[in-house]
């Protein structure tokens, strides 16, 4: 009993000093900023990793409450194919019959086309109550990088066509071109351009649906946010191994609502089922039965959530999740960096003062009991993630944690391997020394 | 009094059980290819909210999906088939798993040895297909695409089978539902190109013929394209088969005329049905062997051309583009 107590003291204190050398090797690490990823392949395939991703991909489904439902029936999203001006403004002309309450058309018109189509389609987009186009935006790196980014303008539709519409910018926050398969988690709600505000598209749609819960959504004043993605649109051509999104929102093919050869609405059409909804065009391919890999992206739904993966949703499809996040106030917190690193610095104690003791104790067992203990901590912290993501969407970034943890066990051997037998081998030399000063 | 309350009480008793019993739960269609309809007969249109009995059935010609209104879970039906409504929504409580559950399945996957990653392997093959033979489907007469003048006697012929004595002759619609199955001897089967294919206003059939007892080929490659002259063509031809061919073609002779009439404006459906009912009109046997030759003739001229002019026009389906 004497025994175990003085090694949990020696446990105890001796944790508190790995712990401190623990985050102080990170620390200078972090300071010296040493790149090592060129050494690293496994550095470029978690890079893209998130452990919510495993939620999304095994853990969400879509049972919610039947407001929240609701919400999401009211996004009507509208596949426009390859179709030119003439024949999109046909399909808008329709859709307009049923008197959406917004029309989100995720597409940018850019230079003149023949006469005819270009006249066709402003006067279309003239008829549409509640028009919203997208443009393009640009970090501006002659400013200082302040909370609120500095935009300049980039690619948006003809002067002809926007003057009709409200815009909100596209532009994700991912790193890599329009061509790369990136994966799309998080946005910048707002960016400032000259001296004014702009919004993000989603956003700009949701403020002409219902302003309120725009005005809510942007008074969080994230600099950053992330998307609680709901669900998607049935493909069957993306297979059962690309995504877990189950087919949440109501979709249709041009092909649904005109006449393929002579563009005039369908016999059995009714536009009445856009009556009053959020209706989204955008491209999900030439049409929804023929697989095209143009503006899909990799989403936290993708089965496949380390390295290399098949793209399983539609841009239009990720605009449209995050309408439904803002309208179901269903929003993302994140942990903070203090909170982080203070919970980084708790899990790292503890698991040093435990490994610490099984060393002192136990010391033959423990390399088998440390990787058994590792196991639990990966399912705890597993656990703990699904959970405070599933019941308070609040997202906390292990990496630290789970970085300190890798070490502590490596740094607990060196401490008492090492470190205290060089202090205990000083000590000794100090004794003999006085020793022998008081036999002289 | 107290008889007349005690009645009441035992109708509302009746009535709530009966109304539990028959428990609807509220749908809304939120994706839906092809005509797909209730046993009611109601069409599942996206938009469209279904109160969905568990004595219902749903027809599905395509694809399905519908949203639970209550608790926001998926129905997804992506084959075609007749589905009993009790059983999909059995099927979607099932899946409300708790996300304990879910997390424990999870682990106990990834980590056991029972799980079944393996059977996942060697599932994709590093090729393209490009042929596919059925050795039950038959090869049709005048390519895989006819383009027909007379839409009330549409008549589809095919090669014979090896070991076949009966053949299946199943119709359908341009969302792949079976419109008609039949069962003949022939070598041939006529039908009427009519409502019944006409959904959306564009009227076209498919057509698949295979040995009796077999399976239906599901390959698009085996299937006839049937669709009809569009209509200002129909104008011209029906002027110029008043004047060349007269009112209708009675006699064996006259279905040869008839048949020459169509072959010569390139319309080889219409006019190798015409060589095939002057040989059912033959009176006697020698003549029957005439006109089969003159048939067997047409078909050796005109099938390799008429295949490739199919093929040139692939995307097209009516006719008038």
């Amino acid at each position: 009993m004497k025994n175990f107590v003085k090694n949990l003291k020696s446990s105890l204190f001796g944790a508190l000093i790995i712990t401190f050398i623990v985050f102080s090797f990170l620390g200078l690490i972090n300071l010296i900023k040493i790149d090592l990823d060129f050494m690293n392949p496994l550095q470029d395939a978690f890079s893209d990793f998130d452990l919510t991703d495993l939620y999304y991909s095994h853990f969400r489904d879509s049972y919610k409450d039947a407001s929240k439902v609701e919400n999401e029936l009211d996004i009507v999203l509208v596949n426009i194919g390859y179709l030119n001006r003439f024949e999109t403004a046909q399909l808008i002309n329709i859709i307009n019959e049923g008197k959406p309450k917004v029309i989100g058309i995720d597409v940018f018109y850019e230079g003149d086309k023949e006469p005819k189509m270009d006249s066709a389609l402003e006067a279309s987009f003239v008829a549409t109550d509640n028009l919203v186009l997208v443009s393009d935006i640009i970090i501006d790196s002659t400013t200082a990088d302040t909370k609120l980014k500095a935009v300049k303008m980039g690619k948006s539709s003809l002067e002809r066509f926007i003057t009709h519409a409200s815009l909100g910018f596209a532009n994700f926050d991912t790193q890599g071109t329009q061509f790369d398969f990136v994966t799309f988690r998080s946005f910048y709600p707002k960016a400032k351009f000259k001296d004014s505000e702009v919004h993000f598209f989603p956003i700009k749609i949701v403020e002409k649906y219902k302003p309120e819960f725009a005005k809510k959504f942007l008074d969080r004043n994230n600099n950053k946010e992330f998307i609680n993605f709901s669900g998607s649109v049935f493909f069957k051509f993306l297979g059962e191994n690309v995504t877990s999104a189950e087919p949440i929102y109501p979709a249709f093919d041009w092909l649904d609502i005109v006449d393929e050869f002579t563009f005039e609405k369908h016999e059995f059409f009714d536009p009445m089922v856009f009556k009053d909804k959020i209706v989204l065009m955008g491209f999900m391919g030439p049409d929804m039965l023929t697989p095209d890999f143009e503006d899909r992206r990799i989403t936290p739904f993708n089965k496949n959530y380390i390295g290399r993966a098949t793209p399983d949703m539609y841009g239009v499809i990720a605009h449209a999740n995050i309408i439904s996040m803002i309208l179901n106030e269903d929003y993302i917190n994140e942990m903070g960096f203090w909170g982080n690193l203070l919970m980084s610095i708790f899990f790292c104690y503890i698991t040093t003062a435990l490994f610490s003791f099984i060393y002192l104790t136990s010391d033959f067992w423990y390399d088998g009991l440390v990787l058994v203990f590792q196991f639990l901590v990966a399912l705890a912290v597993l656990t703990l993630v699904v959970y405070a993501f599933d019941w308070y969407r609040y997202k906390i970034d292990f990496t630290l944690s789970i970085f300190s943890i890798i070490l502590s066990g490596f740094f607990v051997e060196l401490y008492y391997g090492l470190v205290t037998k060089i202090i205990y081998k000083s000590r000794i030399k100090k004794v003999e020394k006085q020793e022998n000063y008081e036999a002289d | 009094m107290k008889q007349i309350k005690l009645y009441l009480l035992i109708g509302l008793f009746l009535t709530t059980g009966f109304a539990f019993g028959q428990s609807t739960n509220q749908f809304m269609v939120t994706q839906s290819s092809g005509s797909n309809t209730l046993s009611s007969g109601t069409k599942l249109t996206v938009g469209s909210i279904v109160a969905l009995k568990s004595s219902d059935k749903i027809k599905v010609a395509n694809q399905l999906i519908m949203r639970h209104l209550s608790s926001g879970g998926t129905i997804k039906i992506t084959e075609s088939g007749d589905y009993a409504a009790s059983k999909l929504i059995s099927n979607l409580e099932a899946r409300q798993k708790s996300t304990g559950s879910k997390l424990i399945t999870y682990v106990a996957n990834k980590t056991g040895a029972g799980n079944d990653g393996y059977t996942r392997h060697m599932r994709v093959t590093g090729s393209v297909t490009r042929t596919y033979e059925n050795p039950d489907a038959v090869q049709f007469y005048i390519g895989k695409k006819y383009l027909v003048y007379d839409v009330n006697n549409v008549r589809v012929m095919w090669e014979p089978l090896e070991g076949a004595d009966a053949y299946t002759v199943e119709l359908r619609n341009m969302f792949g539902e079976t419109v008609e199955t039949e069962t003949t001897t022939d070598l041939f089967y006529t039908f009427s190109l009519d409502e019944r294919f006409d959904l959306t206003g564009d009227l076209i059939a498919f057509a698949v013929v295979y040995k009796s007892g077999s399976e239906a080929p599901v390959d698009y490659d085996l299937q006839l394209e049937i669709s009809p002259l569009c209509p200002d063509v129909i104008g011209v031809i029906d002027s110029e088969y008043a004047t060349e061919v007269g009112s209708s073609a009675a006699t064996a002779s006259d279905k040869i005329l008839e048949a020459n009439f169509f072959e010569v404006r390139g319309l080889y459906a219409d006019a190798g049905r015409c060589y095939s009912e002057a040989i059912d009109l033959a009176d006697t046997d020698e003549e029957k062997a005439a006109y089969q030759t003159v048939y067997d003739n047409f078909v050796q001229q005109i099938v390799p051309s008429a295949e490739e002019e199919a093929g040139s026009s692939e995307g097209g389906t009516d006719g008038c583009n």
